[in-house]
């Protein structure tokens, strides 16, 4: 891949992986070098045929592979709360901080499921090609990870 | 649930420095790479990484262009059509948007080194372009007295067959080996790249780019220089360089030009819609910059020294321009530059001039107007008080007043604007490089 490329690769899917990278390592310097190492993987590929989608998805389950093997380094897993992303940008809100502290108490599975669907808007199958598990269980996962969620914020809400 | 997770996710954003430092490191791998693989040899396309965070602006330069109205010499006046000289210069251009970069009132004109190209081989093309601008030019002589020149080629909408020819010629050493890329539209397209030496004289073609060249033995390749600085230090090589532009028109007069480079850390700023704009001027040490060439017409440009003494600030809160207004309300147009001080310090005359306006008002505070002729004039603002009077004759560097706070004002500090024709002009562009390599911005 040349130069450029690689710049518009990170332009047009930058947001994703480290977003991704920072929902799984719950740490910003770790979200870094996930971004760093997955790009700079990109950089060695040999791009030319592929489009869009498929750089998006190479890059999302790259980035999901380097997530799990820096994981094994770290047994317990410390939680990032929103104030302390130096890139938030968001206005201070209590809704939002706890919302995210909530997701980031899910376990591994469920988490990853869960930002893939809400935050990329992946569809379950596309999630269970990219983790390659079947549909059914992303959807259980999902199911779990709403029930979870609604009991981590509270309960307080009809549709989670 | 969905929608807010997915608008949390969707406020952070990618820290600012990571785009570059990926850029470094791909950058670095690259060049471990081609020493081991020659084969990938062609795929080694340089440029700084702050450029390319900055999609890749392929800046043309343009100088002005206004016709003199006083013909100076014979050969000048030989071409005078109803008054006016035929007036030439150099125009900035970027290729990938179709902006055009206008030059400054002082003839200034900032060549960005957009992508460009080192290789041992081929030495070093900056990416730093160029375009020869003016009406009834029939052909066009260029020279430098440091390095060469090059001519940059863009081609467009290549076919797959294009494509692959352009690599074939790049593995066969028959082309400097660039990084073909493709646009928004899908559409591949590529610099050739054709070096040229120290001078060439060519027909006209107002289309014709032409670039800064470093022969391959003047090349810095040093190992351990980081990606940008490996550009900046072949950037480099040009600062001091002279540029000599010499056109010849259709009526068989010719004219020349000289323009003195400077390089530096240009600073950019970038717009609503995503595109960068370089100014002509330095930037301060946490702003974005692009590192490129700074030409000077070094007939046409004129000098300033600096208005302050014991001060080297250029506030960055309040620069030249227009800023939005505190608050969101509409936005104000900075006529000048504000040069805090403390207060006392001495304001001195920028150039030798007249003062032909002295007075206070509730914004400016106590100030000062100094004609340097030729339609250009400075103004000195809320000074404690003046020192030189209505009518005096000052020379550069003469003391004018005292810096002060006496207008709408939140600290002491010169205000300095500079006028050509009654229009206000950014000043940083009328210091030369000795002058603003000494400024910091804050």
């Amino acid at each position: 891949m040349t130069e450029q490329a690689l710049c518009d690769a990170m332009a047009e899917h930058g947001g994703a992986v480290y977003r991704l990278a920072l929902c799984r390592m719950q740490n910003d310097a770790d979200a870094e070098d996930v971004y760093q190492d997955v790009f700079l993987r990109l950089f060695q590929q040999e791009t030319e045929t592929w489009d869009s989608s498929h750089i998006h998805a190479w890059l999302l389950r790259t980035a999901l592979n380097r997530c799990a093997d820096l994981h094994r380094f770290r047994l317990r897993r410390p939680v990032l709360s929103l104030e302390d992303i130096p890139e938030w940008s968001g206005p201070a809100d209590d809704r939002a901080a706890e919302l995210w502290d909530a997701v980031a108490r899910l376990p591994e599975k469920l988490r990853t499921a869960v930002h893939l669907h809400y935050a990329e808007g992946y569809s379950t199958d596309e999630i269970a090609g990219l983790l390659e598990v079947p549909s059914a269980t992303i959807r259980t996962r999902l199911r779990r990870a709403r029930i979870k969620l609604k009991d981590l914020l509270g309960g307080n809400e009809d549709e989670p | 649930m969905n929608h807010e997770y997915h608008e949390l996710m969707e406020n952070i954003q990618v820290p600012k420095e990571l785009e570059a430092r990926v850029l470094r490191a791909a950058w670095k791998q690259q060049r471990t790479d081609t020493g081991r693989r020659a084969g990938r040899h062609w795929k080694m396309a340089l440029r700084g990484a702050v450029c390319a965070a900055c999609a890749l602006a392929l800046v043309l330069g343009t100088v002005t262009f206004r016709p003199k109205q006083e013909p100076s010499d014979g050969e000048q006046s030989a071409g005078v059509l109803s008054g006016f000289t035929y007036a030439f210069g150099l125009t900035a251009y970027a290729a990938d948007t179709g902006e055009t970069f206008l030059p400054n009132a002082n003839g200034g004109l900032a060549i960005l080194s957009g992508a460009g190209l080192m290789d041992p081989e081929w030495g070093g093309f900056t990416g730093s372009l160029f375009q020869v601008n003016g009406e009834d030019i029939q052909t066009v002589s260029l020279s430098i007295n440091k390095g060469g020149l090059y001519r940059n080629r863009l081609h467009t909408g290549l076919t797959e067959e294009e494509r692959l020819d352009f690599y074939r010629k790049m593995e066969e050493h028959v082309l400097p080996p660039v990084s073909i890329s493709r646009d928004e539209t899908g559409m591949w397209y590529l610099p050739e790249l054709e070096p040229l030496g120290d001078s060439v004289t060519e027909d006209y073609d107002p289309e014709a780019q032409y670039g800064f060249w470093i022969p391959p033995e003047e090349l810095v390749t040093e190992d351990g220089l980081d990606g940008p600085d490996y550009v900046h230090a072949n950037v480099d090589f040009f600062d001091g360089a002279v540029l000599t532009v010499s056109v010849t028109m259709k009526d068989g007069t010719t004219q020349t030009k000289d323009y003195r480079l400077s390089t530096g850390r240009l600073k950019v700023t970038r717009e609503a819609d995503g595109s960068c704009r370089m100014l002509p001027q330095l930037a301060g040490g946490e702003e974005p910059y692009l590192y490129g060439i700074y030409a000077a017409d070094q007939e046409q440009s004129r000098w300033f020294a600096w208005p302050v003494q014991g001060s080297r600030t250029v506030s960055l809160s309040n620069p030249y321009g227009a800023r939005a207004n505190p608050g969101g309300q509409g936005e104000t147009f900075h006529t000048g530059i504000d040069i805090p001080a403390p207060e006392g310090e001495v304001i001195l005359a920028a150039a030798d001039g007249t003062v032909i306006e002295t007075g206070f008002d509730t914004v400016r505070g106590n100030y000062l107007l100094l004609d340097h002729g030729n339609g250009l004039s400075t103004l000195y603002g809320q000074c404690r008080n003046l020192t030189a009077e209505k009518g005096d004759a000052v020379k550069a560097g003469e003391m004018l007043g005292a810096v002060g706070s006496t207008g709408m004002s939140t600290g002491p500090h010169l205000h300095f604007e500079v006028r050509q024709d009654e229009q206000p002009q950014d000043p940083v562009a009328y210091f030369d490089s000795t002058v603003r390599e000494t400024l910091t911005m804050q």
